[in-house]
């Protein structure tokens, strides 16, 4: 340093002319100066040596040390992001359900249809508005769930066959192509599409060979149907023969005539004066059953409104806010709702599911069995008794080691699952955001593929996983709270497992504490959720990717 | 500028590359194996965390992949994937700082910078002192971090920091020399000086 003059060239410049950083100009002039400077020129040479001495470091393996996130990087996000988000979204959550459990009684069902009429009341709107308004809607929606489903069967073989057998791109192709004109050219022959027509009308006499799907304004069959009918409108009448199964929705769905198979249907209001020879399934607003009706199985219907004027041969199971039977039941009558008025005949028994035993009439009546009313007295009371009462406890016990059973089996077969994270607050907010925009959506999902005979298997695919992934977003979260505390220094089954069980442990409390306990469980839900989708996206877009 | 430099063996590389360039995804299986080390670690020293190293390391591969057009041949793959990992760390430094200026502009100025740094760290330093190296390079703020890890580990040339980093060439330097001048000191606080 004793040899440093004004003229030296600062040590900022050296080190950037050692990494080749600076313009050719800039570079003739410090060689030019070095030629006659030694300090700069030893300067040079420590510099080089430094540069290999950094590179070593940072070659080298230094133990990872999991505080530093939270020391140093993130300070404005996590400090601050993370505890505002948490209590932003418990606020409102405990806002909610404050509300919900002031204002419900002890036994409120979330699952009970009536409840859910509004929604599905909108969800079936939309789906004609779609039609309505954006013609081509419905074809669409079928054509993108035939060729989803064709997609997804022929990668799921072709990657199966492919790890073993070939492994080209050919494989995949002629499977492809072999999946789709297998379904399509078979479909194509034994699938009647009717679809978009202001009036879709099988006269009498007419026989449809095969399946009939038919979608439109209005469709009345009063011919025959050699298969199955799969019926979408607005106006549904079948006065003819179906001999198949009857698949049917609409506003305003009427049927007079036979179905030798069984009836499903849904849509807003649904008649039935005619014959199903086989069982009936029924989701709809209203469903009123004809004195000339007739079952010859059984009756599974939750509607807003119910009236059975017909015979029912074998059970049938009601959940309804209103019951009238005035027809006959062959065997046993289950109901879950508010009133039930019964003046035609039982020939088992009922079982009445109500709030209040006075909205339960049989006076005339004509029961072969026993009634049976199961009533609970709407009192908070009862939310609070629980916790004293001993299978309580011993069924926590149980969900507490099925869910730490099902995490250890996760962790141990698919580890990827849990290589979560929540690192600030905005990306909990946005995990939060997504697990309740995905409620919706996926509900709307599954019944907009629901519509189509193709997109059935793929709605109940797409219902089971997400029911999975409800009941997984506790696990994950718990994990998340578990690591949190327990801070494990390595990645082993043992300490995967004390994490689970330390997370379980606090979740299993926090979700019984009172009114926050149900806020917390929405928010554990939702954004545990949002996780697994953010995870299974990640996961999604790495597929290619093999692991190191 | 670093261009030729290639890591691993010539001719077999040039052949995977090829298949790569055609879409062949078995291709990049080999890159990925070939280079994830390098990635990763790159990843864990400008994240300073393993967790999302690991992370970043699998989205670096994807965007590699999806940009994979963007390599010229003759090029370093390494460096190029390197470059793409460092820009890609840099988001996520971003991200996680919740702001954009993560290089902050202070840092840049060069007046009030010594001529002279502290002593720059000998070429040979003790195992121990080695050890204090890392964990200071850890804790270093991650503008340095990821700067010196960008300059020393995926030897990318100035502007490729620059361009990464979103800063202008000349304050590469800078900033290198800045974060030096804190190691240094930083290991003049704890060991001998060299």
């Amino acid at each position: 340093m004793s040899s440093f003059t004004p003229e030296c060239v600062p040590e900022w410049q050296l080190g950037a002319y050692v990494d080749e950083g600076l313009e050719p100009a800039r570079v003739r002039g410090i060689e030019t100066h070095l030629v006659g400077c030694e300090d700069c020129r030893r300067v040079v040479v420590a510099l080089r040596e430094e540069a290999g001495v950094l590179a070593k470091a940072l070659h080298g393996d230094a133990r990872p040390r999991s505080d530093a996130i939270a020391l140093e990087a993130p300070a404005r996000g996590v400090m601050t992001g993370l505890p505002l988000g948490i209590a932003a979204a418990v606020a409102v959550a405990t806002a909610i359900s404050l509300i919900f459990e002031a204002r419900m009684s002890a036994d409120f069902d979330w699952l009970r249809p009536a409840r859910l009429l509004g929604v599905s009341d909108m969800a079936w709107n939309l789906v004609f508005m779609l039609r309505d308004d954006a013609p081509g809607f419905v074809e669409f929606a079928v054509g993108v769930g035939a060729l989803a489903s064709v997609a997804t069967l022929g990668a799921f073989v072709a990657g199966a066959l492919s790890k073993r057998l070939t492994g080209t791109a050919a494989g995949f192709l002629l499977l492809g192509i072999g999946l789709s004109a297998g379904i399509a050219v078979p479909s194509e022959a034994a699938l009647d599409f009717r679809n978009h027509e202001e009036l879709i009308h099988i006269r009498p006499g007419e026989t449809v060979d095969g399946v009939l799907f038919a979608s439109g304004r209005t469709v009345i069959i009063e011919g025959t149907i050699d298969g199955d009918a799969v019926v979408w409108a607005e106006r549904v009448q079948v006065s003819g023969v179906v001999l198949g199964n009857l698949v049917t929705g609409g506003e305003e769905v009427e049927i007079t005539g036979t179905v030798k198979g069984s009836l499903i249907g849904g849509g807003d209001a649904l008649r039935l004066d005619g014959i199903i020879e086989g069982s009936a399934s029924v989701g709809t607003g209203s469903f009123t059953m004809g004195s000339d009706a007739k079952i010859a199985r059984d009756l599974s219907v939750g509607a807003g409104r119910v009236t059975l004027g017909g015979h029912v041969a074998r059970d049938a199971n009601v959940g309804a806010p209103d019951l009238q039977v005035t027809g006959t039941i062959g065997r046993d009558l289950l109901f879950g709702g508010e009133s039930i008025v019964v003046t035609g005949s039982v020939g088992g028994n009922i079982a009445a599911h109500v709030l209040d035993e006075d909205n339960v009439r049989i006076d005339g009546a004509d029961l072969g069995g026993e009634l049976t009313v199961f009533s609970d007295p709407p009192e908070m009371r009862s939310r609070w008794a629980r916790y004293s009462e001993g299978p309580f406890w011993f069924w926590r016990v149980v969900m507490l080691a099925g869910a730490f059973a099902v995490g250890m089996l996760l962790y141990w077969t698919v580890p990827a699952v849990f290589r979560i994270g929540v690192r600030t607050g905005g990306e909990f907010g946005l995990a939060l955001g997504i697990g309740v925009v995905s409620a919706p959506v996926v509900a709307i999902t599954v019944m907009l593929l629901g519509i189509s005979i193709v997109g059935l298997p793929l709605a109940v695919i797409l219902a089971v996983l997400y029911g999975t992934a409800t009941y997984l977003a506790f696990i994950v979260m718990s994990v998340l709270i578990g690591r949190h505390l327990t801070r494990p220094d390595d990645e082993g089954l043992r300490e995967f497992g004390l994490s689970l069980l330390v997370g379980l442990g606090l979740v299993m409390v926090i979700v019984h504490l009172p009114f926050v306990g149900m806020a917390a469980r929405w928010v554990l839900l939702f954004s545990g959720i949002g996780l697994l989708l953010m995870r299974a996206r990640e996961a999604w877009l790495l597929r290619e990717a093999p692991r190191a | 500028m670093n261009g030729e430099r290639d890591s691993g063996s010539g001719e077999s590389l040039d052949a995977i590359l090829d298949r790569a360039s055609l879409g062949d995804r078995g291709a990049f299986a080999e890159l990925y194996a070939k280079h994830s080390a390098d990635v990763t670690r790159l990843c864990r020293r400008m994240l300073d965390s393993a967790e999302d190293a690991e992370e970043a390391r699998n989205e670096v591969f994807l965007r590699a992949q999806q940009s994979f057009s963007s390599y010229q041949r003759g090029r370093s793959f390494r460096s190029w994937l390197l470059a793409v990992a460092a820009h890609h760390c840099v988001d996520r430094l971003r991200r996680r700082h919740s702001e954009r200026r993560l290089f902050e502009p202070s840092e840049f100025e060069e007046e009030g910078l010594p001529a002279r740094g502290p002593s720059p760290l000998g070429a040979v330093l003790a195992r121990e002192q080695t050890e204090l190296l890392t964990t200071a390079l850890d804790a270093m703020p991650a503008r340095f971090r990821a700067v010196l890890a960008m300059r020393y580990f995926a030897e990318l040339s100035y502007a490729e920091i620059a361009d990464a980093a979103e800063i202008r060439v000349e304050h590469v330097g800078v900033l290198l020399f800045r974060g030096k001048a804190r190691l240094r000191e930083a290991l003049a606080g704890k060991g001998e000086r060299r």
